[in-house]
């Protein structure tokens, strides 16, 4: 097995330990979980530069963000690196309990099914960009980010039922309500410039591949689509106010339309289809 | 009544309430365009006419959404939105860029969420004047209300310039809209595929698929291929020669990622083919047999007679039945025309009535007789053609929006209220911060405050 096989076990035992955590409500389990987290984050980010160099040995250097496999693990990646920045920030270990998961479920689909090619491909033509890292480290600093606004969402919905503080026995240890929805905002406001960029530096890389800036394609509709979602919730809190339960909805939803400009557009015909 | 129907009309047009609607509008929009096939997609409309899902589809313009009438109202809509809210909120903005808050009201002001509270070790006078002084060092605007003993009201602004991010972020939405708009109405885009050794001066456009001559021609000297070790394609090059009134004005490769700009039109390498061009015809009068080679459109004269043969096709498959060529003979009083089949001996076997039509007779001009012995084939480079005078315009909306975007992020701007009291004797101090966007940035200026209050406790 490779080094991502081994990180992929040290988020599930991040994910476990972040979850004893949220049971126990115990500041050890937190620590163990906190450590758990940071050695498989610099682990996988290890793995990643060993890989990029690997691909330099092979004579087709290349950044390791080049198909859906390098996608994948970049995504665990970004969410990872967001939680610990954040967790540390906050300091306090709780969203871990959403994003290691996540960073898992990424790992484990990336190493373990057989749809997915782990071996370094050389880069085919539209790929020989110098727009690539930076349209692709964008692009998923912003997923990662409204990935950490859904963990943070839920984690709303699951501390403040109907507009009431539940205490609860596993809840207990989670911020107060006006702290996850100041999260909510904050990663969405993060992940929405990131992803602006995303969008933007694409555009232009676009523009030299394809010859248009935007050709309606449906990565890159649904990419407006989720741009639009996000614009949607920061507008109606800047202006309109909307707090808790509506944010968490939101960020919800806009997760959805993540997903979808991630994995659902591959079985939509298009340019930026990692399924051939 | 009429003014106060304008009234709820602009209040209305200018709501942010609206800018949801229209942006989950535009969204729910975009999702139906990325189910049903766009034009140019899977499904095309013209292809299939008659069938009951095409008439519909073709009646609601879907196939085509991203150019309907629907999506440019909500353009339009949106265009308006944005307009009017700028227009109805920059005034305030400006307002508020340029004076300080009432500070007559600001003794009043809730300082009871104020985020850090603490007593000074001086009296309140010298403490408020050591504070005005740390906040001079880092903000702007800095205004002291109330010299008495009694109560101070500090106000400062840190990087109050940022509030206009946000209609600096819109205007460059308008800038990006407009941009695109200058390109779909002064510009074009098109394909054109030149066969290696060729020129050609006219493209296809996308949409009303019309030729559109362009002012020179555009040949394609060779077009060449790579390939990595595993298969996948490392490099597709097409070598381009522009040749304007006769004169080859540029030369260049065109890769892929790396287009070619001439006279404002710009070529990109989009995809190649091999098409059949060339065909090796054997001619035969009674014993004598000759070999020619001739390409698409060329001619040859016929050996030992004064007539000239031109190739007019040449066809991988015509019909199912195989390569074949089709000849002109130029005689003195018409032309004969006719196609000469590879597989002829086989057809002949198989489906014998084909041969018996005039134009598949090999021996149509006695006493010659014609046979096909092979076709060659060779390379054609397509490249897409565009003229989009509006990507200035884009790229300095996007330009806009990035700085936007910076200025929101990471200079959010922070209003800063400290209050001192006398509490019996001691400077009671309370300091807040206020910011809309980012509640770190507000602690973050505290903090910034406080290190150089403390640098002057000396």
């Amino acid at each position: 097995m490779n080094i991502m096989g081994w990180v992929t076990f040290v988020y599930l035992g991040a994910s476990v330990f972040y979850l004893l955590k949220m049971i126990r409500q115990s500041l050890l389990w937190g620590r163990i979980a906190g450590l758990t987290a940071v050695s498989g984050f610099v682990l996988q980010s290890l793995a990643m530069i060993h890989r990029w160099a690997e691909s330099y040995r092979l004579g087709i250097g290349h950044a390791p963000l080049a198909n859906f496999y390098e996608s994948l693990v970049f995504f665990a990646w970004a969410i990872a690196l967001l939680c610990i920045v954040i967790e540390w920030r906050l300091k306090s270990r709780n969203i871990g309990v959403f994003a290691f998961p996540m960073a898992f479920l990424l790992l484990a689909y990336a190493s373990f099914s057989p749809g997915v090619d782990s071996r370094i491909q050389p880069l085919i033509p539209a790929l020989q960009s110098n727009w690539l890292i930076s349209h692709v480290v964008t692009c998923f600093l912003g997923y990662a980010a409204f990935a950490v606004a859904f963990g943070f969402g839920i984690l709303y919905l699951m501390k403040d039922k109907k507009g009431k503080d539940v205490p609860g026995r596993f809840l207990g240890s989670l911020p107060d309500p006006e702290t996850l929805d100041e999260w909510i905002y904050q990663s969405v406001f993060f992940g929405f410039v990131i992803f602006s960029v995303g969008i933007i530096t694409g555009s232009v890389w676009a523009q030299y591949a394809w010859g248009s800036y935007w050709s309606w394609d449906p990565k890159e509709t649904w990419s407006l689509i989720t741009w639009l979602v996000y614009a949607a919730l920061l507008h109606s809190r800047f202006v309109r106010e909307w707090r808790g339960r509506r944010m968490a909805f939101m960020a919800i939803a806009g997760f959805a339309a993540v997903l979808f400009t991630y994995l659902g557009v591959n079985y939509l015909a298009g340019l930026h289809s990692y399924i051939k | 009544m009429k003014s106060k129907n304008a009234g709820t009309f602009w209040s209305f047009i200018t709501s942010v309430r609206l800018t949801v609607i229209l942006l989950i509008a535009m969204a729910a929009l975009s999702v139906i365009g990325t189910f049903i096939p766009q034009q140019g997609e899977m499904i095309d409309t013209r292809l299939h006419p008659g069938t009951l899902p095409a008439a519909v589809l073709d009646k609601l313009r879907v196939s085509d959404l991203y150019h309907s009438v629907y999506f440019m109202i909500l353009m339009s809509l949106i265009l308006l939105n944005l307009a009017a809210c700028t227009w109805r909120r920059f005034p305030s903005l400006w307002k508020r860029f340029k004076t300080v808050p009432d500070m007559e009201k600001a003794e009043t002001h809730d300082f009871a969420a104020a985020g850090s509270v603490f007593y000074g070790t001086r009296g309140p006078g010298e403490e408020a004047g050591r504070l005005e002084a740390a906040m001079r060092s880092s903000c702007t605007k800095v205004v002291r209300h109330g010299k008495t003993e009694h109560v101070s009201i500090l106000y400062g602004e840190r990087n109050s310039f940022s509030i206009f991010s946000v209609p600096l972020i819109h205007f460059s939405v308008l800038v990006i809209i407009c941009g695109a708009i200058t390109g779909s109405m002064a510009g074009f885009e098109g394909y054109v595929t030149i066969p290696e050794g060729e020129a050609a001066q006219s493209i296809i456009t996308k949409g009303n698929r019309h030729l559109k001559k362009l002012d020179f021609a555009v040949r394609c000297d060779r077009f060449s291929m790579d390939f990595y070790e595993n298969g996948a394609p490392r490099e597709f090059r097409s070598d381009l020669s522009f040749i304007k009134n006769g004169r080859v004005a540029y030369q260049g490769p065109l890769l892929v990622n790396h287009p070619i700009t001439f006279e404002g039109i710009r070529f990109y390498q989009a995809g190649y083919g091999l098409n059949p061009s060339g065909s090796l015809i054997k001619v035969k009068r009674g014993k004598k047999i000759w070999s020619i080679q001739a390409g698409t459109g060329e001619s040859f004269d016929l050996p030992e007679s004064d007539v000239k043969v031109t190739i007019l096709r040449i066809e991988d498959d015509l019909m199912g039945l195989g390569p074949a060529v089709k000849l002109n003979i130029q005689l003195p009083d018409r032309n004969l025309q006719f196609w000469v089949l590879k597989h002829i001996e086989k057809i002949g076997k198989e489906k014998p009535m084909i041969l018996e039509m005039p134009i598949f007779d090999p021996g149509s001009f006695r006493p010659y007789s014609f046979s096909l012995l092979d076709i060659r084939h060779g390379y054609f480079t397509g490249l897409q053609v565009n003229r989009d005078p509006g990507v200035a315009v884009v790229a300095a909306g996007s330009i806009m929006m990035v700085c936007g975007f910076i200025l929101a992020y990471f200079f959010a701007p922070v209003q800063i209220w400290i209050r001192v009291d006398n509490d019996s004797g001691r400077a009671k101090i309370r300091m807040m911060a206020k910011t809309r966007w980012n509640k770190a940035s507000g602690e973050r200026e505290i903090r910034r405050i406080l290190r150089e209050y403390d640098c002057r406790k000396g």
